[in-house]
């Protein structure tokens, strides 16, 4: 006995009036390509979920798409954000932020010498060495204490070279020397 | 179920688990929700918990066991839902049902079976499931015992009270 039979049988017996129902024409349907659409309908909810496995999210152009959300330019921006400052803290730095030549270019000596003095606890020995005059420099070799270099050039010369020089010298000239 | 197994035949197999099954889970919960619309969106809401947790249906029961209770399920919580929402406008939920199947242009019964589904939607939830399983699906009682997780006995005496009681209800409307 079939299926059909048995319940044919079985409402039959409980309920004539059932059975006679179950013969009447359907009254429910359902829209044409209902069931031919429903699979794109259930994958497009998927999609919109963000359920929808890796491999298939590829394949439904969801890596294009997903370029549009804003969690990803959030990321990409934090990515831009730590590249940039990466690059800012291990950037080799130069010796000097402004080259030599352009102090000689722009400032006088006496500019930095009254930079300097009003600066000078921001300079160590070395620094403070490397930008004083000639003259002190030469303090630091190996001359004598009284030994100065005009004294040693006048040493030097003849005395009538000395004679000749000091009546070339102007009195206010010859006061300042002695 | 191969398929499944692989993520590049995933989709493949999804959509041939869907092509195989939409029609008889569509009218398993069409019966229950009796609107089209209402068993679309269950129906859809099935197949994206299925898709979900299919990796995880360890095969101690056979597939459409197990997607049945899903979407019977689904179908019970939709329907829990709605009665919920219109508790305070409409007196019952068996009104309410057929209030919507009357509305349903995809509904076209005349007074008897409008009638007719409004003595089904009275009867105790379980009790409809068995109806709607046995009368409309003409499902065996030893299929219906597995998806319900019910002796045959009961399951038949179950339906000879439901069938009792819709025609006694229908009398009475």
């Amino acid at each position: 006995m079939s299926k059909k039979e048995t319940l044919k049988e079985e409402l039959e017996s409980l309920s004539p009036f059932l059975q006679q129902q179950k013969q009447r024409r359907e009254s429910m349907h359902v829209p044409a390509d209902y069931f031919d659409q429903l699979e794109d309908a259930v994958f497009s909810k998927l999609e919109s979920e963000g359920a929808l496995r890796p491999a298939m999210t590829a394949r439904h152009g969801g890596v294009l798409r997903s370029l549009w959300k804003p969690r990803m330019w959030a990321a990409a921006a934090a990515v831009a954000v730590i590249a940039v400052a990466s690059w800012w803290m291990l950037r080799p730095q130069p010796l000097s932020p402004v080259p030599d030549a352009m102090y000689t270019e722009t400032l006088t000596e006496d500019e930095i010498e009254e930079y300097v003095i009003d600066n000078i606890t921001e300079f160590d020995s070395e620094q403070l060495a490397s930008i004083a005059p000639e003259p002190e420099l030469s303090e630091t070799t190996n001359t004598t204490p009284n030994e100065t270099p005009d004294s040693k050039a006048l040493d030097d010369i003849s005395p009538a070279e000395m004679e000749n020089l000091l009546q070339q010298m102007s009195e206010e000239e010859l006061e300042s020397l002695l | 179920m191969e398929l499944l197994r692989s993520e590049h035949t995933f989709e493949r197999g999804f959509r041939q688990l869907m092509s195989q099954y939409r029609e008889r889970l569509y009218w398993h919960i069409r019966r229950m929700v009796l609107v089209h619309e209402d068993a679309d969106d269950v129906l859809q809401n099935t197949f994206i918990k299925v898709y979900k947790g299919v990796l995880q249906f360890e095969g101690k029961s056979k597939l459409y066991t197990w997607l049945y209770r899903i979407a019977t399920n689904e179908a019970i919580s939709h329907l829990q839902n709605k009665a919920r929402h219109a508790s305070d406008s409409i007196d019952d939920a068996a009104g309410m049902l057929s209030n919507r199947l009357q509305a349903d242009e995809w509904f076209d019964g005349d007074e008897i079976q409008i009638k007719l589904q409004k003595a089904i939607a009275e009867l105790p939830e379980k009790q409809r499931i068995v109806f709607n399983l046995r009368y409309y699906e003409e499902m065996p009682y030893e299929e219906m015992s597995s998806l319900l997780a019910t002796s045959t006995g009961a399951l038949k005496a179950s339906f000879h009270h439901a069938v009792k009681k819709v025609e006694a209800v229908f009398r009475a409307l």
